[in-house]
């Protein structure tokens, strides 16, 4: 080893005296769990072309996804959205009743199940008489040319602690699965377990509405593409295609966009994004189409923008100020030097980011270095707050502070209609 | 082998076992950022924007016994990204700016300096910012060529001739001062 070599050995050794801080492990954590459980991967493209020439070979194979079956499943009424509970009045369920002992003790029982084109509903019974921990989570089904993700459960547990009733939808099965797999993790005993249930595609229910609609939406840093509407029993789902640079730097997601049902707005069930190589994927739910349908539109009423504002707040004291960003109000709640540097505690809107933020100090502009902590926080009037800490790299009080975009949210209104 | 049990186990979504595998490597992770940012909370920032990508990406690992050199690459990448939307014009002198600003604060304390120390960490200067990146990379981080090629989105033989090449100029800078 050559002395240099030696010498960026010792280096190392010396850098290594450096570790993670303690608090790095649990903002991990903290991130991991803020998103959504992952979207697997749709159906790969070779099984898609398998199924199409089955389903143009097997011409004698009457498939038959329209024909209703009656089953009313019970005990499910309090978690039931008032949608789903009326199908399952309606006896649009059907039953599975599959159970599965788990390794402590606690039964997992498979009720029953609800399906269509746009999601298909399980639910589930979990008992142990010695009292349940936490709820299991669902992670996806699968089965012929069926890999179905979990989206969104709820459930409610006795008073006793001993019986839990469940709720959960996923992703549609295909139509040719005969049975399905659940796989499901149980977080008490840190395990992961399946059971496979027989499933009949006869019983889901019929699509009412399936439409293209194949319109571009412009917003200030992009497009939203809208594809496609399918109407179930179920929920009413929009899909899609982003290419909006910012879309994530609010949290606003598709909250300002609207279906419009005979000019009455539904209420939209969730709304998720998904990335694709060619762009990124969207679906919207809405519940489901009320009898007697005579127009129906999508209203993009608010989405994420973005201006050039090139604003120079100047900061005459260290008071409390507020200012006018080309009509959205910035509030700088408070100006200090720290031992980490200088700390603004700046309070906007909560769907407002200010872009490319610095402070002048003399005649030099000084970058932000980084955000440190952020609050939602409700005012005296009940209106809600972003606040916080930005940090900049000086131990200098600035002359003022420069703001030269904003990520806001913006009123776009505009209508798409879909022709029926 | 424990980690391809680890990944196997994250690529069917459990959060939980891909917490673990960066957790164990969570100080060699932690440095490596540090070496871009400059600063702990920069560090710490890129980590969690890496730990969502990896999440959202581990399907695409091929090689699982790879995740290491993957989840790194995909570390470096994020600092990059942040850095660029830091400072939008990333020229050269820019990266030499930020990397220069990076070495010194990542001194924790300053009384540890030593006079050797002083001496490499200015040899290191001295050579181009690439040539930098690649041996602190291979000689401080200890990933090996394949890897660094990834990160630096270049080819092995480019990184080996870095390498080569700015060890061979920190010597003649060093002037005698080592036995070669």
């Amino acid at each position: 080893m050559s002395e240099l070599e030696r010498q960026l050995a010792e280096e190392k050794r010396r850098l290594e005296k450096t570790t993670a801080p303690k608090e790095l492990e649990e903002r991990l954590r903290t991130a991991l769990e803020k998103i959504p459980k992952r979207q697997r991967k749709r159906i790969p493209k070779w099984v898609s072309v398998v199924a199409a020439l089955l389903i143009l070979f097997v011409v004698g194979y009457q498939y038959d996804a329209f024909a209703y079956y009656g089953k009313k499943l019970l005990g499910f009424e309090e978690i039931m959205p008032a949608t789903l509970a009326q199908l399952n009045e309606s006896d649009k369920g059907q039953s599975i009743d599959r159970k599965i002992m788990l390794t402590d003790g606690t039964e997992l029982r498979l009720e029953g199940l609800m399906t269509d084109e746009n999601q298909l509903v399980l639910y589930y019974t979990l008992s142990n008489p010695e009292g349940l921990g936490e709820d299991i989570s669902l992670m996806k089904l699968t089965g012929l040319f069926t890999n179905s993700s979990s989206r969104f459960g709820t459930s409610s547990m006795n008073e006793e602690g001993t019986e839990l009733k469940g709720m959960q939808t996923f992703e549609p099965v295909s139509p040719f699965a005969k049975k399905l797999t659940l796989e499901f993790h149980d977080s008490n005993i840190q395990d992961w377990f399946e059971i496979t249930f027989p499933y009949d595609p006869k019983a889901a229910m019929q699509t009412e509405l399936k439409k293209a609609i194949k319109k571009n939406v412009q917003v200030d840093q992009g497009s939203i593409r809208f594809d496609s509407i399918t109407a179930t029993p179920s929920q009413t789902t929009i899909k899609g295609k982003l290419k909006v640079d910012n879309f994530d730097r609010i949290p606003l997601g598709f909250d300002g966009v609207k279906l419009l049902v005979n000019g009455v707005p539904m209420d939209q069930i969730s709304g998720s994004v998904s990335s694709a190589f060619n762009g990124d994927k969207f679906t919207i739910d809405f519940d489901a189409l009320p009898e007697g349908l005579n127009s129906l539109a999508l209203a993009v009423d608010r989405f994420v923008g973005y201006k050039h504002v090139d604003e120079t707040i100047i900061l005459t004291s260290r008071e409390e100020m507020s200012a006018d960003l080309e009509g959205e109000e910035v509030n700088i709640r408070k100006v200090e030097v720290t031992s980490e540097g200088l700390e603004i505690i700046v309070a906007t809107d909560g769907n407002i980011l200010l872009d490319n933020v610095a402070v002048q100090i003399d005649d030099h502009k000084v970058s932000l270095q980084t955000t440190l902590r952020q609050n939602y926080i409700t005012d005296e009037k009940g209106k809600e707050y972003k606040e916080r800490i930005l940090l900049f790299d000086t131990n200098q009080l600035p002359d003022a502070f420069l703001v030269e975009g904003l990520h806001y949210e913006k009123e776009y209104n505009k209508i798409i209609k879909i022709p029926l | 082998m424990r980690v391809v049990r680890l990944v196997k186990k994250a690529k069917k979504g459990s959060k939980e076992a891909l917490l673990q595998l960066i957790t164990e490597q969570q100080d060699e992770y932690y440095r490596l950022a540090l070496k871009y940012m400059g600063n702990s909370h920069d560090a710490m920032d890129a980590m969690e924007e890496m730990i969502v990508s990896l999440y959202r990406n581990i399907q695409q690992l091929e090689k699982n016994d790879a995740f290491y050199s993957w989840s790194k690459t995909i570390l470096v990448n994020q600092c990059k990204q942040m850095l660029r939307k830091v400072n939008k014009v990333t020229l050269i002198d820019n990266w030499e700016a930020i990397e220069s600003h990076s070495d010194s604060s990542a001194v924790q304390n300053p009384f540890e300096q030593t006079e050797q120390r002083m001496d490499i960490q200015d040899l290191l200067l001295r050579v181009n910012a690439q040539q930098r990146e690649a041996i602190e990379l291979k000689y401080f981080h200890d990933l090996d060529y394949e890897t660094i090629a990834m990160m630096t989105q270049t080819s092995i033989g480019t990184v080996k001739s870095r390498v080569f090449n700015g060890l061979k100029k920190m010597r003649e800078q060093a002037r005698g001062g080592f036995d070669e």
